[in-house]
């Protein structure tokens, strides 16, 4: 329970700093830096799927209300709580990450060169889903793919300075 | 009726996705005018696809109609040449003159193409693909090859709204070309798209069963001489002083396709004459 209070506080202030900052900031026009996502990397790798599902849709419906884009993060954060699922049977094998004692994914489980990719390919699916959404038409096929990638990147990025602030115990 | 509960259940994580996408798909659509502006013209570039392939189709079945509608309209308008024309007057250097008849044309009609219309509802209204760009405005009567079809009430840069004669708030007064009067009020009682009611005319005037009614010259909307309909049915009673008469409309609504915006030349003249009428209110100051 207090894990759940735990992950629905650590939600807003992702919410709220995302909204707050990293929509404020104009780095340039196809820099579009969203490290919320780090939201599901603090998530168990055994946990509830339905949970996950339902919360990050409210995750995504805060952010909305939070930025005024009404539906754009809802959509993106329910495709990649959907998403995840495939990709971490592809990454991860639960069973010796538990063997491990870890309970979420980290780069002391295969390495950092293999945790980037991990993180990148979330992160860029998730960024592909919010831009086609935000263009919303096939001309902008280049600049969606183009933009996906350059805001993955900046996105690893600040998700790396969060893990150094908060992460670090 | 077990087994779609059992897929249900062993479908449960993608149903929920489906059904929590789709809720941020509808939110996108319906607060982002952008996307929603993206979403509904390819829909319905679509539809107006499958319309065009479907008429393709069908505009065959109707040719044997259609060529008789063409004729009837070319009756039509030879009756109507001299319901059209005003005296020629020479001395108007600035007025619109027909070079073949050399007299001044009353009035323009501007072809449009019925792209939206219903029968089924209390009012009923019907959409042109013609605008204020193609001169269609507000308060211009629209015609059919077959008789009247309404009045323009809202015109957009491409489309207009046009109220038909099937909506409870249309009214017109009929012209009896047998008797040479106009007579009652025509206006649709919401039940059967193909019959109007024509009311308040005196029980002394002498109606018979298929007489035709035409737009009167007292309009200054619709242009005179167009076809209404024909009388089915009328019957009175002693004590009413009013007739109940039945008509059958000449046009019929569930068919209409190319339609043809009148707009009166001298409009303007007509609405400054309008204009120095005294209204109730200016006499009772």
């Amino acid at each position: 329970m207090i894990e759940i209070i735990r992950f629905i506080f650590s939600g807003l202030i992702l919410a709220i700093i995302q909204t707050m900052i990293f929509k404020e900031i104009n780095l340039a026009w196809w820099i579009k830096p969203m490290p919320y996502v780090y939201f599901f990397f603090l998530l168990p790798i055994s946990a509830n799927r339905f949970g996950v599902l339902v919360g990050s849709f409210f995750f995504g419906l805060t952010l909305d209300f939070l930025g005024g884009s009404m539906g754009m993060h809802s959509a993106a954060c329910v495709s990649i709580a959907f998403i995840k699922n495939a990709i971490d049977r592809y990454f991860v094998n639960e069973n010796s990450l538990q063997l491990q004692g870890f309970q979420t994914v980290n780069e002391q489980y295969k390495g950092w060169k293999w945790y980037y990719l991990y993180c990148l390919s979330i992160i860029l699916a998730h960024h592909l889903i919010f831009f086609s959404f935000d263009y919303f038409r096939w001309s902008a096929l280049f600049t969606i793919i183009s933009i996906s990638i350059v805001s993955a990147v900046s996105t690893i990025f600040f998700m790396q300075i969060f893990r150094y602030l908060v992460g670090k115990k | 009726m077990l087994v779609i509960f059992r897929w249900i259940r062993n479908q449960a994580y993608p149903l929920l996705f489906a059904l929590l996408f789709l809720s941020a798909w509808s939110q996108i659509l319906r607060f982002h005018l952008y996307q929603q502006s993206i979403y509904f013209n390819q829909s319905l570039g679509f539809y107006r696809q499958i319309d065009s392939w479907k008429s393709d189709i069908t505009q065959y079945f109707g040719l044997r109609e259609k060529n008789q509608e063409l004729v009837y309209e070319n009756q039509l308008l030879k009756d109507q040449l001299n319901w059209n024309l005003t005296d020629y007057s020479p001395k108007r250097n600035d007025s619109y003159l027909d070079s073949i008849t050399n007299t001044i044309v009353k009035y323009e009609y501007i072809k449009a193409r019925v792209i939206r219309s219903s029968v089924g509802e209390q009012n009923n209204f019907i959409v042109l693909d013609q605008g204020y760009e193609n001169g269609v405005k507000q308060h211009m009567s629209v015609v059919s090859p077959m008789g009247i079809i309404g009045i323009v009430v809202e015109s957009t840069a491409h489309y207009s709204l046009v109220m038909s004669v099937l909506n409870s708030k249309f009214e017109i007064t009929p012209y009896f070309k047998e008797l040479k009067a106009s007579h009652g009020v025509i206006n649709w009682n919401g039940e059967d798209p193909r019959y109007v009611e024509l009311e308040e005319v005196n029980r002394f005037v002498k109606v018979k069963n298929g007489m035709k009614l035409f737009t009167s010259n007292y309009s200054l909307i619709f242009p005179a001489g167009i076809p209404i309909g024909t009388i089915v049915k009328s019957s009175s009673n002693l004590k009413a002083n009013f007739f109940t008469i039945k008509v059958k409309l000449a046009t019929d609504f569930s068919k209409i396709d190319m339609v043809s915006v009148v707009k009166n030349i001298q409009q303007e003249e007509i609405d400054q004459l309008d204009n120095t009428i005294p209204t109730k209110d200016d006499r009772d100051n």
